[in-house]
């Protein structure tokens, strides 16, 4: 059992008779994170014949979807899990409301929680992105003018988060590195301590 | 006897603290300027339209920007064609003599005066320059007014 | 109260997934993912945003930019993270009407939303 060791960290071994009911929590958290593990699996995939930029990143979707050999299951998997994340994480949060399991003392795993729904919102978005059509080149123009509507630091926020997306396709590099690694492995260690504080503040629930 | 520093645990623990502090404050400007840099994307403002254009005509898109020339009795205009909501790119239809903003719906007239919409000013008009072999250079980047004729 | 072994959970966890799998890959196999308009095509006259975002263009159309865009979620943000603390000070009635409040107004928006393009294709 020494490879089981993280899993009895967040787990006890016995639980009352109570829990054991589905209804409880729908397993909506637990469902999220499979669907997050799904479109981790499916997305590295997908990297292997993802072209970001301008010119290249919808030409080489068209290519995954028609061409390549199961491309386009695995770009369907990858875009119904994430449609399908974005609404358990929010059954998950009206659940949590529901059973009153934000108050204290689990205000600090509610906070992480609301990170989290933004990170997977942002992720969404940017996937969203990298599709390199026109209508994501005019959303990630959108985006990039509300951002620069920021006193101060606007621009460089957008410039950061989006690069120079063109009015026609939202794909560019600096999407792309976002999308694939950067908010990925933040939402990974914010879901891992989410879990882990789960534990700590004493819950034990179907996940 | 000089007074020593003495390196217990918690002092060695607090420089620690200290110096990660320091050194994550150092790196934030850096940082800033690594990622913001523009300079492995440069774009020129300048835009050439080289297909015959005809006196009176309509407006016609360069297709290699979002610009669009057109020419009447008093010479060539250029007019950038990104909303002046949000920067969408917008669309001119000639048989409704209307730019279309395809995001929120913002309607310009053949001038690119706002009708309806969010949009809030008239689209942008550019500085146009007649070549000698009769093709237009455009510079996006030099804003002029709407009775602006090359 | 009476305990079963963790094994009991961990099984239900499993059929629930299970589902959840068989349910994406029909969703996969049966929906295609959209793939939107090419960028080498003529400009489109009405672009929908994805649905997760209509909320946002519904905002933008009859919002300044930096109200609809960056006000309102700032306020949508900060109540729903203060929810706990507001809870503590205004009770749990109180707290709990806000949190319906704001999640009724999207939801809200999101059908309107959905009206609105639905009518428009």
């Amino acid at each position: 059992m020494k490879d089981q060791n993280f899993v009895n960290h967040i787990r006890p071994r016995f639980i009352p008779d109570g829990v054991l009911t589905i209804l409880y929590t729908f397993c909506l958290g637990g469902l999220s994170f499979l669907a997050f593990v799904i479109l981790g699996v499916t997305g590295f995939l997908l990297m292997f014949h993802y072209q970001p930029g301008d010119s290249t990143g919808f030409g080489s979707i068209l290519t995954i979807a028609s061409v390549i050999p199961y491309g386009s299951v695995i770009r369907n998997l990858h875009y119904w899990a994430g449609q399908l994340m974005v609404v358990t994480v929010n059954l998950h949060m009206l659940r949590v409301v529901w059973t009153h399991s934000y108050k204290s003392p689990k205000q600090l795993n509610w906070l992480i929680g609301v990170a989290l729904l933004i990170l997977i919102l942002v992720l969404d978005f940017t996937g969203y992105l990298l599709i390199g059509s026109q209508e994501s080149g005019a959303a990630a123009t959108v985006a990039v003018n509300i951002l620069g509507l920021i006193p101060g630091m606007g621009k460089g926020l957008a410039q950061i988060m989006f690069g120079e997306p063109s009015a026609l396709s939202g794909s560019t590099l600096v999407v792309y590195v976002w999308h694939c690694v950067g908010l990925p492995i933040f939402a990974l260690f914010l879901q891992l301590y989410h879990f882990w504080r789960i534990r700590r503040d004493g819950g034990v629930r179907p996940l | 006897m000089p007074k020593q520093i003495e390196w217990t645990r918690r002092a060695v623990l607090r420089l620690g603290w200290f110096g990660i502090i320091a050194a994550s404050t150092l790196s934030i400007d850096p940082l800033v300027k690594y990622l913001t840099s523009k300079e492995d994307q440069l774009q020129s403002p300048l835009v050439v339209y080289n297909k015959p254009l005809d006196k009176n005509s309509d407006w016609q898109s360069a297709a290699t920007a979002r610009v669009w020339v057109k020419r009447d009795s008093r010479g060539a205009m250029a007019l950038v064609a990104s909303c002046t909501h949000l920067g969408c790119e917008v669309t001119y239809h000639p048989n409704r003599k209307e730019w279309l903003c395809p995001c929120h719906g913002s309607v310009y007239d053949v001038e690119g005066r706002p009708l309806s919409g969010p949009a809030p000013k008239a689209l942008q008009r550019a500085a146009v320059e007649i070549k000698p072999d009769g093709s237009l250079m455009i510079n996006t980047a030099q804003q002029v007014e709407m009775d602006y004729r090359a | 109260m009476a305990r079963s072994p963790i094994k009991h959970l961990i099984e239900k966890e499993g059929i629930a997934s299970i589902f959840f799998l068989v349910f994406c890959q029909v969703l996969a196999l049966k929906f295609a993912a959209g793939i939107g308009t090419s960028n080498q095509a003529p400009s489109v006259a009405h672009a929908v945003a994805p649905w997760i975002f209509g909320p946002f263009q519904i905002l933008l159309l009859y919002l300044p930019p930096w109200l609809g865009a960056l006000v309102f979620p700032l306020i949508f943000i900060a109540g729903l993270a203060g929810l706990p603390w507001i809870v503590d000070y205004w009770g749990v009635k109180s707290g709990q009407r806000i949190f319906m409040i704001l999640c009724g107004t999207v939801i809200l928006l999101l059908i309107w939303f959905m009206m609105k393009e639905f009518w428009w294709i």
